[in-house]
């Protein structure tokens, strides 16, 4: 797995969106050491670069078409970026391109004394108009802006943004290219990827990756038997991964991304287990999977009758909703990492 | 005590208990993970109100989203207040084209093997 944190949105933007990613950064807390001080930057260049896709990405459609805004924070071992694309005007995209080129141009300095001048007028005087946003991005990145534009369509483009904050201000980016987030874009878009969440797994996590999912699924599915099955899944995956990932360094991690496929909302989860766990765990699946529905009921019921409230953890529900929310349509894999087990499912809904 | 409230949040369920009406109303979310820190009061609450219990006790639920594990403490609520003097009244409250949460009220029923009223929120 991954060793990176990863925090991915692809659809349609939603006003909340921000304060929940701000919220599953917060409770990841992915930071450590001296990348700590970056910490206080992070919900400000976050609320300020996916505003500006939530207030200026153009829909195509109606209000309800899917949108291609798209937001990711990244974690690495070294960096941290906070991305983001949308769809801009051929107009906007001059824009936008000579304004960031100025600013990526101007020294701290010039970027102080220009925040100062937009703040106090209102307006940048002659040098291209630049809103108090970008400046500020400027100012609290620490290193240039790194954008690009990519053909949409006839008259509109993509418009790429990659924020890279680092602790040393003087490092200067020779390629201001997002290469590798336009990649992960292409990739994401090829594999219809709606939304990852990779790092640290907890209570306060689940219910942030929830909130943030929840709408993303909400959007995928027309029905609202369609949404309960999926987010009642989505729940249960989680707190399977909660409840018996194991912790290494005494932290869960894990990976859970939801994706569309053939039309259908599918949900792929990744956790380290324990290598004792595994034959208890895959005997449960291999029962769950050659069980008919009617047996996997019976055997739900079964358990919901005892009425058990001892041991929450080991009753067994979880898989078996998984299962009958999914038809039995799942796949499961056992995989080595080193000397570490990782547990891989996948979800057809 | 006369009654019990629990205000719900984006996790936890609200929580009404009127032990004067003897009516229970768990609503909205509840996918805590650790169901024992949410329901364990009202639990105790319950086990106290099963010494005095009213002639008729009613337990509403109205759920959007509940977890396995909630599922499993109704159960034990149920099961407890069957076991009291007390006619029981188990309302399932949904949206009438609401098919999987109709069916897990079905299922209840059958779990417990107890009627469970259907009843739309409109």
């Amino acid at each position: 797995m991954d060793k990176s944190s990863r925090i991915v949105y692809f659809g349609k933007a939603f006003d909340e969106l921000t304060n929940y990613i701000i919220d599953l950064v917060n409770h990841n807390d992915p930071l450590s050491g001296a990348k700590k001080i970056l910490k206080k930057r992070i919900p400000f260049l976050i609320t300020e670069s996916f505003q500006n896709v939530i207030r200026h990405g153009i829909n195509e459609n109606d209000s309800n078409s899917i949108r291609n805004d798209f937001f990711q924070v990244l974690f690495n071992d070294d960096e941290i970026y906070i991305e983001s694309s949308n769809i801009v005007s051929n107009k906007d995209k001059d824009y936008l391109s000579k304004t960031i080129t100025f600013l990526n141009q101007s020294s701290k300095d010039d970027l102080k004394k220009l925040s100062r001048e937009v703040l106090e007028n209102g307006e940048m005087s002659n040098r291209g108009g630049a809103g108090l946003g970008l400046i500020e991005i400027a100012r609290k990145t620490g290193s240039k802006i790194m954008f690009d534009f990519k053909t949409y369509n006839a008259s509109n483009y993509h418009f790429f943004m990659s924020l890279k904050l680092q602790n040393n201000e003087e490092e200067n980016l020779v390629n201001i290219a997002p290469e590798r987030l336009i990649s992960d874009f292409e990739f994401y878009k090829k594999n219809k990827v709606l939304s990852i969440f990779q790092g640290k797994f907890t209570d306060q996590v689940n219910k942030d990756i929830i909130n943030v999912f929840n709408q993303n699924i909400e959007f995928n599915t027309t029905k609202d038997n369609d949404l309960y099955r999926s987010i009642m899944t989505l729940i249960e995956v989680l707190q399977n991964i909660t409840k018996h990932g194991l912790a290494l360094n005494e932290e869960i991690k894990g990976k859970l991304m939801i994706y569309m496929s053939d039309n259908n909302l599918r949900l792929s989860s990744e956790n380290y287990v324990a290598k004792e766990a595994i034959t208890k765990l895959e005997k449960r699946l291999i029962f769950i999977k050659s069980s008919s529905i009617k047996a996997l009921k019976d055997e739900y019921a079964k358990i919901l009758k005892k009425g058990n409230i001892a041991d929450h953890q080991s009753i067994g529900l979880g898989l078996l909703e998984i299962a009958l929310n999914s038809c039995k349509d799942f796949e499961y894999h056992f995989k080595t990492e080193g000397i570490n087990n990782i547990f891989n499912l996948d979800i057809k809904l | 005590m006369k009654q019990y409230t629990v205000e719900g949040t984006d996790q936890n369920p609200s929580i009404n208990l009127n032990f004067e009406k003897g009516e229970f109303y768990f609503y909205g979310k509840s996918y805590p993970e650790n169901v024992s820190l949410i329901y364990d009061k009202s639990l105790e609450l319950i086990s106290e109100y099963s010494k005095h219990p009213k002639e008729i006790t009613t337990l509403n639920f109205e759920w959007l989203y509940f977890n396995t594990a909630t599922y499993n403490i109704l159960v034990h609520i149920i099961n407890e207040l069957e076991k009291i003097d007390s006619k029981l009244v188990i309302n399932w409250i949904c949206k009438k084209d609401f098919k999987v949460m109709i069916e897990k009220g079905k299922f209840l029923s059958n779990v417990i093997d107890t009627p469970v009223n259907i009843l739309d929120s409109y």
